[in-house]
């Protein structure tokens, strides 16, 4: 087991290096103008100048703060109507034309309606995280709730779990598979829709912008590598928290009690 | 005491209705060791789960101890047949201290019970385990034990032994025995298996295809019971003419 992560862990890390390489390469061939294509060298630098001076740190953290508070307040709310979607059918109905209506609507094209409702700052970003996570996360949810063994149900009903307990005792772990990747999916959903939307209206959301600003304000200097660093912000990111947060919590719940290999 | 009189039981399937259960009247005295055996599809999952609470009946009474059954309760705690009917999450030991916990036992009485029925099923040295890592028969035996040690006035069992090998049936079945007769638990046993149902029981209630009673026949062999005792065969071959072979 700890061989197999540890093989897994270099043939990931083998394959970014060579990537990197490659980049790297074809930069210094100049076959592109390097003020478009930067080398991996100056998006490196770039970056760590980022880091050091604590402009990159502070963006991502701001960013990093309203997909948290995006993803907080839409696990809540799938987690409650998939809930009540289990008990009364007409909430099932509804999320169903709801998801069929709003799911498919990119978050970025309600950008003007959030501004109009919400105003340009915290609010619409908020909002457009959320309307970008709910819908998938609701599906997820619900797919985990129904696919709960019927045996697991009567057992809990046997030992006396009604409603509420019911629900925390036996439902939400016995669906975690489903949870999980209806909150991993979130994660990626999120960072797609808090980019998009900061890159629109970014600073003047009140404080300085996060990522997505950034972001748009470096291409606009014309410093890429400061745009590349931006993305290797994102990237480094998404790593940290899948191999050390998502792929920790599978090892202590759904790996550990045998629900996923 | 379990009174079962005049139950009927209906599904509608396809948009017609099927009766299940017909008409059946049987009482399970206190202590008693009852096997319910019947051919598949006689009804006899859904007159145990009628029982357990788990399906309304279209007409008809259920008494335990002179109160009526209408919904599951702690008092009448079933085993299934499927292994899954352990929660993964949790280890033997919670998975067993679990439902005391739920009914507000204290943590002292729980833990003196928890060890007394996982010790009684022999799983003292895998009280940590999670059920994954568990064979067929071990989670069979932790889900004797969380059974017991709600301590209901009556055990129900729809064919826990079913997905066994022979041979792990065979201990299993004679560890129930000897469980029931240390706790004087009553306990009501479906099975299509003849043997099994003569090797467990003090008397076999026979369901026909057509979900009727069809007979309840006492079965006062001597225990332990094994295919060579005196009086089997002949009680087999009873019980095997009238399954309607």
């Amino acid at each position: 087991m700890a061989n197999k992560s540890k093989s897994a862990f270099y043939q990931k890390a083998l394959f970014v290096l060579i990537l990197m390489l490659l980049w790297e390469t074809v930069a210094r061939m100049k076959f592109f103008n390097p003020s478009v294509f930067p080398s991996v060298t100056s998006i490196i630098i770039a970056f760590l100048k980022g880091v050091s001076s604590g402009l990159l740190v502070e963006k991502t953290v701001y960013s990093l703060y309203l997909i948290l508070k995006g993803l907080i307040l839409s696990f809540l709310a799938a987690f409650l109507l998939s809930s009540l979607a289990m008990v009364f059918r007409i909430v099932e109905n509804i999320l169903d034309i709801l998801n069929s209506i709003l799911h498919p609507l990119p978050g970025i094209a309600l950008l003007p309606v959030a501004i109009l409702w919400f105003g340009i700052g915290e609010g619409s970003i908020i909002f457009i995280i959320i309307h970008s996570v709910l819908w998938p996360m609701v599906v997820n949810f619900m797919t985990g709730f129904k696919t709960i063994p019927r045996i697991h149900l009567d057992v809990g009903e046997n030992i006396g779990l009604k409603g509420f307990h019911l629900l925390w005792g036996v439902m939400l772990p016995a669906s975690l598979p489903y949870l999980l990747s209806g909150i991993k999916i979130a994660w990626a959903r999120a960072w797609r829709a808090v980019i998009a939307a900061e890159m629109v209206f970014g600073a003047a959301s009140g404080s300085a912008g996060g990522l997505g600003w950034h972001i748009y304000m470096t291409r606009y200097m014309f410093d890429m590598a400061g745009t590349f660093a931006a993305l290797l912000a994102i990237i480094i990111v998404g790593i940290l928290v899948e191999e050390l947060l998502f792929k920790n919590i599978e090892k202590f719940t759904v790996i550990k009690w045998g629900m996923t290999i | 005491m379990l009174k079962v009189d005049k139950i009927n039981k209906a599904f509608t399937v396809n948009g017609s209705e099927k009766n299940i259960l017909n008409n059946i009247t049987f009482t399970i005295e206190d202590g008693e060791f009852v096997c319910i055996l019947g051919p598949s599809g006689s009804g006899k999952t859904t007159l145990l789960r009628c029982i357990g609470g788990f399906e309304a009946l279209t007409n008809g009474n259920m008494l335990l101890d002179g109160q009526s059954i209408y919904a599951p309760g702690i008092d009448r705690i079933m085993v299934f047949q499927g292994f899954e009917q352990l929660f993964g999450w949790k280890t033997v030991e919670a998975n067993v201290e679990y439902p005391l916990k739920i009914n507000l036992i204290d943590k002292g009485n729980r833990q003196q019970l928890v060890g007394k029925y996982i010790s009684m099923v022999g799983l003292e040295n895998y009280k940590n385990y999670y059920p994954h890592q568990l064979s067929g028969g071990m989670k069979q035996r932790a889900a004797i034990a969380r059974a017991l040690a709600l301590e209901p006035r009556i055990l129900l069992m729809d064919e826990p032994f079913g997905n066994l090998d022979a041979q792990t049936r065979n201990s299993l079945q004679n560890e129930l025995l000897k469980i029931w007769s240390d706790l004087k638990t009553t306990i009501l046993f479906v099975t299509h298996d003849i043997e099994e149902a003569i090797i467990l029981s003090d008397r076999i209630i026979m369901l026909s295809t057509s979900g009727e009673l069809k007979n309840i026949i006492p079965n006062r062999l001597e225990r332990p019971r094994k295919p060579g005792s005196i009086g089997f065969a002949e009680l087999w071959d009873l019980l095997y003419n009238q399954l309607g072979h």
